[in-house]
C-alpha cells in the first residue's frame, strides 16, 4: 500500500495542508510542537478512525474551528486507486451531538465498522510504551484495534458488546434498587418461576401473574451477552496466540536471542487458550455469569468479561510490566509492533504504510538497524527533531546508499558487498525531507 | 442579550422543537413559515392534528393505531386468526402489510425492552398480548418480528421464553434485514425474504 496525497483542514495546528507524496521514505523534521506528529496522527486516523493519542475527536479540531477534515489518497498493492476521508463537526447546538462522517472513494460509509481494513498504516510512537507499562485497558485496546482492522465482524461484535453490557449493568442496578435482590433471585429463573400460563389459587397481582421474577429478564441479557462474548474471546484467543508467536520471534531477532517473550490471554477462570470452541466459551461464560449474579447485582456491574481481561506479557518468565527495565520494555513494544505488522500483512495481503514517530532517537544502534531491516519494502513516514538522529553518519553515506540501490536495481537485490555502515542504515528507497514549522510543511530539495 | 420572541411565537417554536429530529433552528424556520404566509394552511394543519388526536386511539385487541375499535385488521373476516405477528410499532405493521405475504393478525408492542431507557416488560404492550392469548385459544403461532437490534432481539427472546409453557408455536423472522437497520426502512425484497425464512426459537 502506498500513500499518494494527504489533505488536512483545521486538523490540530494545521489550517490547510495539501501534500502530494511520491513513493519512498519521508522525513519530517523540526522543533517540538510544530506539527510533525499531527501529520502522522492524521494518516493513522484513516486506518480506524481513532487517533493513537486520544479517543476524543474534539481534541483534533484546530482551536477556534468547528470541524476538521482529513483526506488521503492511496494505491493498494493490487493497483487500485482509493481514498478515505474523515470529517468531524462539533455539536452545532448546545445539547446537540457532534457528527462524524467517513467517505470511502467519495461514498459515505454508513457504519464505522465498514471503514475498518480499508487503509493500513502502523504507527510506532512513544505512546506505545503504555502497552507494556500501562493498565489492562491499554493492552485490550491494542488487541481490539489489531483484530478490528482485519475483521469487521469483530468490530461490530465489540459495539454490540458495549450495548449489551450497558443494558445488563443498568438492569443489575434496577434489580438492586427495586429490592428484587433477596438472595434467592439467582436461583429463580424461567424454568421454575411462574409464567403467564400458570394457574395460581393465591391470585397474585396481575403484573406478577404475567411477568415472572424481574431477574428473569437478566437470563435474556446473559444469553445475549454470552453469545457475543464467545465470539470476541474466540478471536482474541486466536490472535493472541499468533501475536505471541510473532512477537517472540521478533524479540529474539532484536536482542540476538537474549530475551524470551511470551504472551498469554488472561480471561475469566477456566478460559483456556488451547483451542476452545466458541460453544464451550459461551457455556463457560454463561455459567460464570450465573455464579456471579448475586455479586453482580450487589455491585451493579458485570464482574467478568472481555472488558476485564488482560494480556500478560512475560519476559524471561516474569511479568514485564513489573520486572523489566526500561530498555527491555522498549524491546517488547518494538517486537509487539513488528508482530502487529507481520499479522496485518499476513491477514490482509497488503503491505502497510509505516509511521515512525520520533522512535529512532530512542533506540540503540543495534535495535535501530534491526528495525531498518523490518521496514524494508514499506513506504515510511518518520519524524525527528534533527535528521542526524535518523542518519547519524554523514550525509554522503546516504547518497552512496541511494546510488548503491540504483546500481543494484532496487531493494530486492541487497548486495553483500556493502559495508556494515551501509547495511546499518539500509535506506534503499528515495528519501524526501520536509521541514515542519508551525503547521506548515516545506519540502526540501536536499539532493 | 439574545432577541426574545413574543410568548405565542416562543410557545410554537418550543412545540416544534419537541418533535423528533427537529432542532432549534428548524423549529424556528417552521414556526415562521407557518406564521408568515398562508394562514389557512397552518390552520388546516392544526385541524388535522386535532382531529387525528381526537379520533385515533389504540385498538383494544392488537394495540395498533386505529380510528375504529377494533381495527380493520382485527375485524376482517378474511384474515387468518390463528397467527399473530408481534412488531415494535405501528409503522412496522404498515411495512408488513406492504409485502402482502402475511394474512394473519398483529400485536403492536409500542417499544422494546431496554433497561437503559427504563423500559421493562411492563412498559410495552405485553400484558395486553397475554390477556389476548388467554382469551383466544385458536391462536397457533406467534411470529416475533421485532427489529434485529440488541433490544429487539432481547425482547423477542423474552417473549419466546414466556410463551414456552403455553405450547404455542413461536417463530422469529429470519435476519435478511441488515443488523442495525429498522424494519420500516427495509426494502421489500429483503423484508419478504426475511419473513418467509422465519424460524422456530
Ligand atoms: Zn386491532
Amino acid at each position: 500500500m502506498r500513500l499518494c496525497s494527504i489533505d488536512l483542514t483545521n486538523f490540530r495546528n494545521y489550517d490547510r495542508l495539501r501534500l502530494d507524496i511520491p513513493d519512498g521514505t519521508h522525513v519530517f523534521h523540526g522543533a517540538n510542537a510544530q506539527g510533525k506528529t499531527n501529520l502522522l496522527e492524521a494518516i493513522y486516523l484513516c486506518t480506524c478512525a481513532r487517533s493513537h493519542r486520544t479517543g476524543r475527536d474534539e481534541e483534533l479540531v484546530k482551536h477556534g474551528c468547528d470541524f476538521y477534515r482529513v483526506s488521503i489518497q492511496f494505491v493498494t498493492d493490487r493497483g487500485l486507486n482509493e481514498s478515505v476521508t474523515l470529517e468531524y463537526k462539533h455539536a452545532q447546538t448546545r445539547g446537540g451531538s457532534p457528527s462524524r462522517t467517513i467517505y470511502y472513494n467519495d461514498l459515505e460509509v454508513a457504519r464505522l465498522a465498514d471503514m475498518m481494513g480499508l487503509f493500513h498504516a502502523i504507527i510506532f510512537a512513544p505512546e506505545d510504551l503504555q502497552i507494556v507499562k500501562g493498565g489492562p485497558s491499554e493492552r485490550r485496546r491494542f488487541l481490539d484495534v489489531l483484530i478490528s482492522r482485519t475483521d469487521r465482524a469483530y468490530f461490530r461484535d465489540l459495539q454490540d458488546f458495549w450495548r449489551v453490557i450497558g443494558q445488563r449493568n443498568r438492569l443489575l442496578k434496577n434489580l438492586k434498587v427495586n429490592g428484587s435482590f433477596n438472595g434467592r433471585v439467582a436461583d429463580r429463573n424461567f424454568s421454575d418461576g411462574r409464567t403467564a400460563f400458570d394457574e395460581d389459587e393465591s391470585e397474585p397481582p396481575e403484573s406478577e401473574m404475567i411477568f415472572p421474577d424481574p431477574a428473569a429478564q437478566l437470563d435474556i441479557w446473559d444469553e445475549q451477552l454470552a453469545s457475543i462474548v464467545s465470539a470476541i474471546l474466540k478471536k482474541r484467543l486466536d490472535v493472541t496466540e499468533k501475536l505471541s508467536e510473532y512477537a517472540s520471534l521478533s524479540i529474539r531477532h532484536l536482542t540476538s536471542s537474549q530475551e524470551q517473550l511470551d504472551i498469554q490471554y488472561r480471561g475469566f477462570g477456566g478460559l483456556d487458550r488451547d483451542m476452545m470452541s466458541r460453544e464451550t466459551i459461551e457455556r463457560l461464560y454463561l455459567e460464570r455469569l450465573r455464579r456471579s449474579r448475586d455479586d453482580d447485582i450487589f455491585r451493579g456491574s458485570t464482574s467478568s468479561g472481555p472488558h476485564r481481561d488482560d494480556l500478560q506479557l512475560s519476559l524471561n518468565g516474569v511479568e514485564a510490566r513489573l520486572f523489566s527495565s526500561q530498555g527491555q520494555q522498549r524491546s517488547i513494544v518494538l517486537s509487539l509492533k513488528i508482530a502487529e505488522l507481520m499479522l496485518l500483512t499476513e491477514m490482509t495481503g497488503e503491505t502497510p504504510i509505516l509511521l515512525l514517530d520520533d522512535v529512532m532517537s530512542e533506540l540503540d544502534q543495534s535495535r535501530r538497524s534491526k528495525l531498518m531491516e523490518v521496514i524494508q519494502g514499506h513506504q515510511v513516514f518518520l519524524t525527528c527533531t534533527d535528521t542526524a538522529q535518523i542518519f547519524p553518519s554523514d550525509q554522503i553515506l546516504i547518497s552512496e546508499n541511494i546510488d548503491a540501490a540504483v546500481e543494484s536495481g532496487g531493494e530486492d537485490n541487497r548486495s553483500t558487498e556493502r559495508d556494515d555502515r551501509t547495511q546499518r542504515d539500509g535506506w534503499t528507497s528515495n528519501i524526501f525531507y520536509y521541514e515542519v514549522v508551525k503547521g506548515t510543511v516545506k519540502p526540501e530539495d536536499r539532493y | 442579550m439574545s432577541y426574545r420572541y413574543s410568548p405565542a411565537i416562543a410557545k410554537l417554536i418550543n412545540a416544534f422543537a419537541k418533535l423528533p429530529g427537529i432542532g432549534k433552528k428548524t423549529a424556528q424556520r417552521l414556526a415562521f413559515h407557518i406564521l408568515d404566509d398562508k394562514k389557512e394552511d397552518a390552520l388546516a394543519l392544526a385541524d388535522a392534528i386535532r382531529e387525528a388526536c381526537a379520533s385515533v386511539r389504540l385498538c383494544s385487541v392488537c394495540c395498533n393505531l386505529t380510528e375504529e375499535d377494533p381495527c380493520d385488521i382485527c375485524r376482517s373476516a378474511t384474515r387468518d386468526r390463528t397467527r399473530i405477528c408481534i412488531v415494535e410499532n405501528p409503522r412496522d405493521v404498515a411495512a408488513m402489510e406492504r409485502i402482502h405475504d402475511y394474512r394473519g393478525l398483529y400485536h403492536v408492542l409500542h417499544g422494546v425492552i431496554s433497561p437503559m431507557h427504563d423500559i421493562g416488560p411492563e412498559d410495552v404492550k405485553l400484558r395486553e398480548l397475554f390477556v389476548r392469548l388467554r382469551n383466544h385459544d385458536e391462536i397457533e403461532e406467534i411470529i416475533l418480528a421485532t427489529n434485529p437490534t440488541i433490544e429487539g432481539e432481547a425482547t423477542a427472546l423474552y417473549i419466546a421464553r414466556l410463551l414456552k409453557p403455553s405450547g404455542i408455536r413461536t417463530t422469529r423472522i429470519a435476519h435478511g434485514i441488515p443488523m442495525g437497520a429498522a424494519l420500516e426502512y427495509a426494502d421489500e425484497v429483503t423484508l419478504s425474504r426475511a419473513f418467509q425464512n422465519r424460524q422456530e426459537v
